[in-house]
């Protein structure tokens, strides 16, 4: 297992270089010139000019390569182009306030999508499975800033329990996540009901059943069990988006994370950041699969890893 | 769950009654639209950037609230004849937040360093024509220009000339937009970019009266609707820039007043003129004729405009309205089109930023050209794109692909030189500036360069009337709407305002007792 954990690991380092080259083209491929945008609306083409010599943006290709990949060896992740601050700085700034908005919205929705998943998958036809599958729908259809903004109207202005926005407490979680948590219980819900629907009508879940266990023991301890690999799969995914920072709740709610800083990078082709957050995403992506591979071997004992 | 709950209520309440006890604290709270890029104006070309200098730094000459010239940092001014000397008089008793004495000296210091290009400061092209600057005495400052410039006093009342601490730009140097130092009612105290910025209240700013203030933060919060949430729950007190389509929300309230100011950003449709059909005039009127500018205002600013009767603002200093006043006649229109050979339209493509108010400017303008025949394509840019596809260097008359492009020119200078030249005159064609539609007419350009020429007011009034006469006649451009400022504010705050050019000024703020 633990020869396979390196394996793995070691392999990551040609993906991430070839991300890196594919990440660098991709953004100075993308239309827009950072000198013009970072000049501002009402400059002259000296003052952009001056902004282009300025930032080595008229530099060829190559070298502005070269220096990106040099500096990334050292662990530098390069200088704003935007404020001039260093990337890693701007970057560990966002972190942690992504990471726990996407726990926060992962941890409730996996809950209550396991939950309202089997509920639903048991009680197939009943109300409640009615019931949690419209709220699965609807948690899926409503646009994010839509739903974020009713909250923020209802729970911040109305009532005055929460702060409308930004990150100074824990409370202030609360909003974020429930809206950017929404779809992805929504998704954790259909996906649970319908593996669930599947490993109950499995031999073996009848045999269980033969053998007079109690049905709460059949569902929970041998359907689940089984059902959860394709579940776990996913919540693997979505926590990958989740820390890729929700562009459009990190802006409605002003949450200073990954996703407002993409955002502003990318309005503003701050190369530097945007390249580097893209590379960190990758980072996050691989590391996430390997763990979620990882976890199939403590779900199922069956699965062995050499 | 009960106890959670519970403790989850008392806590949020907690805060709440915390939060009410900082703003009783004479404290303000304002959202921002935007992120501040760097607190060096000289070294900035953004509205956001200078509305937050306004309270840490002070001008030589500023605007007050209607975009008049006003005495800031120099108590008095005068320009000789032909506008290439210009002598300041110097406030006295007046210290940056540093210590640093503000004198003829500092004056010189930040004046020297936004001529010299090897600084590569974004204003520099502002003061080119600076030969000398010269200290007579210790409160005189002699600026001698290479070249006439009547429009000196207002640029040196732009946002982005202020004086900075030298004491300061010698200890941080290009650092400085981390480090301000002005000599202004509020001192910096922490910036996280993209998160908050605060200032505080300068114990030692020169006018005892001021500032009210102990402390004011900035938030930028890019959402509108956030915004506007965050003033009605109290978390600030002051939205600068407020949305036409929230303003109700504001006004609704008995606690949040709405603030309606004039605006100087002129919003007009550049018709392309290297395009055959926008060539003759007949074209241009017919576009002008068919677009009702009454209801542009109401669709696109809920009425909060006013329709333009001269390229120029009234709030810009020059202005002179034209006869006759646009007006709506698709019949004529027709007419126009059909003596000019169009009686069947053309296809044109028209280019706009794609956020929602430009998208409804698009979508109004291709419906009522649609009346005299035109099929309007719509290009919704994304801000960057339309950047480089628009302003790009290698944009030329030849290879610029749009055919009418919407834009606002607002002149932050607040002259009609900063508004003719680079929207009007020939020197202005893309990509050296902003003339999108290549109009070119030498009656213009020279009424623009004569006014350059003399310091004298009458003079200068008496030439750019003569341009704006001439532009109105020949109709390069659509115009649309002046659109007017209006920001958020809690009642009971006085002093925190919009200015017209898209600024705004906090550094008089106070909470009514």
């Amino acid at each position: 297992m633990l020869q396979y954990f390196l394996r793995r690991l070691f392999a990551l380092i040609p993906v991430l270089f070839l991300i890196s080259l594919f990440v660098f083209l991709f953004v100075h491929a993308l239309p827009g010139d950072p000198a013009r945008v970072l000049a501002g609306d009402n400059a002259t083409l000296e003052e952009v000019e001056i902004v282009r010599r300025t930032l080595n943006l008229d530099a060829p290709l190559h070298e502005q390569y070269f220096d990106f990949i040099s500096n990334i060896v050292q662990g530098d992740l390069g200088v704003s182009l935007r404020t001039r601050e260093p990337v890693t700085t701007m970057i560990g700034r966002a972190f942690m306030p992504t990471v726990w908005l996407a726990l926060c919205a992962l941890g409730w929705s996996v809950l209550f999508g396991l939950l309202s998943g089997v509920i639903s998958a048991v009680k197939r036809g009943s109300v409640g499975d009615h019931v949690g599958m419209f709220a699965a729908v609807s948690g899926i259809s409503m646009p994010p800033f839509w739903l974020g903004l009713l909250l923020m109207q209802f729970f911040s202005v109305q009532l005055g329990w929460f702060g409308t926005s930004g990150f100074d407490a824990p409370a202030d979680l609360v909003l974020p996540s429930l809206t950017l948590g929404a779809g992805v219980a929504a998704i954790m819900a259909r996906f649970t009901r319908s593996a669930v629907i599947e490993v109950i009508r499995e031999d073996y879940i009848r045999t269980a059943r033969a053998k007079g266990l109690t049905e709460k023991l059949v569902i929970w301890k041998h359907a689940l069990r089984n059902a959860l690999i394709p579940v776990v799969t996913m919540a693997g995914l979505q926590f990958g988006f989740l820390l890729g920072g929700s562009i459009v709740i990190e802006r409605v709610f002003r949450w200073p994370g990954m996703g407002s800083l993409l955002l502003d990078a990318i309005s503003f082709r701050d190369y530097a950041v945007v390249q580097a957050e893209i590379l960190i995403f990758s980072l996050e992506f691989l590391l996430i699969n390997l763990l979620v591979d990882l976890l199939y071997a403590v779900i199922n004992p069956k699965i062995r890893y050499s | 769950m009960k106890l959670l709950k519970t403790a989850l209520f008392s806590a949020t309440i907690m805060a709440g009654t915390f939060g009410a006890f900082q703003s009783q604290a004479a404290e303000l709270s304002i959202a921002l639209n935007q992120i501040v890029q760097g607190l060096n104006p000289q070294d900035s070309n953004y509205n956001v950037d200078y509305s937050v200098a306004n309270g840490i730094y002070e001008r030589l000459i500023a605007f007050d609230g209607d975009m008049k010239l006003a005495p800031q940092l120099a108590t008095g001014w005068e320009g000789n004849e032909n506008a290439t000397v210009f002598t300041l008089h110097l406030r006295k008793g007046v210290k940056f937040q540093d210590g640093t004495d503000f004198n003829a000296a500092a004056v010189k210091f930040n004046l020297d360093r936004l001529a010299d290009p090897s600084l590569n400061l974004k204003k520099h092209s502002l003061f080119k024509l600076i030969e000398s600057v010269e200290t007579p005495d210790d409160y005189t400052v002699v600026i001698k220009l290479s070249k006439p410039f009547g429009a000196m006093i207002n640029t040196l009342a732009h946002p982005s000339v202020v004086m900075e601490s030298p004491a300061a730009i010698e200890k941080y140097g290009k650092d400085i937009s981390k480090h301000p130092v002005g000599t202004g009612p509020f001192k910096f105290q922490e910036w996280i970019p993209g998160e908050k910025l605060v200032v505080v209240k300068n114990d030692n700013y020169w006018d005892a009266e001021w500032p009210k203030l102990d402390k004011v933060t900035f938030y930028p919060v890019a959402e509108n609707g956030t915004r506007v949430s965050m003033l009605m729950s109290d978390e600030v007190q002051f939205v600068p820039i407020l949305p036409a389509e929230l303003m109700k929300r504001v006004s609704e309230s008995d606690t949040y007043e709405v603030i309606e100011k004039p605006g100087i950003s002129v919003w007009v449709m550049a018709m392309n003129m290297m395009r055959k059909e926008f060539q003759d005039i007949r074209v241009r009127e017919a576009f002008n004729l068919a677009i009702d500018q009454q209801a542009f205002t109401q669709v696109v600013y809920g009425g909060h405009a006013i329709v333009p009767d001269s390229p120029l603002a009234p709030a810009t200093q020059f202005y002179a309205s034209q006869s006759p006043e646009l007006s709506t006649d698709i019949a004529k229109a027709k007419e126009l089109m059909k003596e000019a050979g169009y009686e069947n339209g053309f296809e044109v493509n028209l280019w706009a930023r794609n956020n929602s108010t430009e998208v409804r400017m698009l979508q109004f303008l291709k419906q009522q050209l649609s009346q005299i025949n035109v099929n309007v394509q719509i290009v919704p840019l994304e801000g960057a794109t339309r950047a480089e596809k628009l302003f790009g260097s290698s944009v030329t008359p030849e290879t610029a692909e749009f055919d009418m492009v919407i834009g606002g020119w607002s002149p932050s200078t607040g002259d009609a030189d900063w508004h003719l030249r680079p929207v009007y005159s020939t020197e202005g064609w893309l990509p050296n500036m902003y003339n999108e539609a290549f109009y070119s007419n030498p009656t213009v350009d020279k009424a623009v360069n004569d006014a350059l020429e003399t310091a004298d007011p009458i003079q200068r009034s008496a030439a750019y009337a003569i341009a704006q006469e001439q532009i109105w006649k020949d109709k390069p451009v659509v115009w649309l709407a002046i659109e007017n400022a209006l920001a958020g504010r809690k009642k009971g705050l006085t002093g925190a305002f919009p200015m017209p050019d898209g600024t705004m000024q906090y550094a008089h703020a106070a909470f009514e007792e």
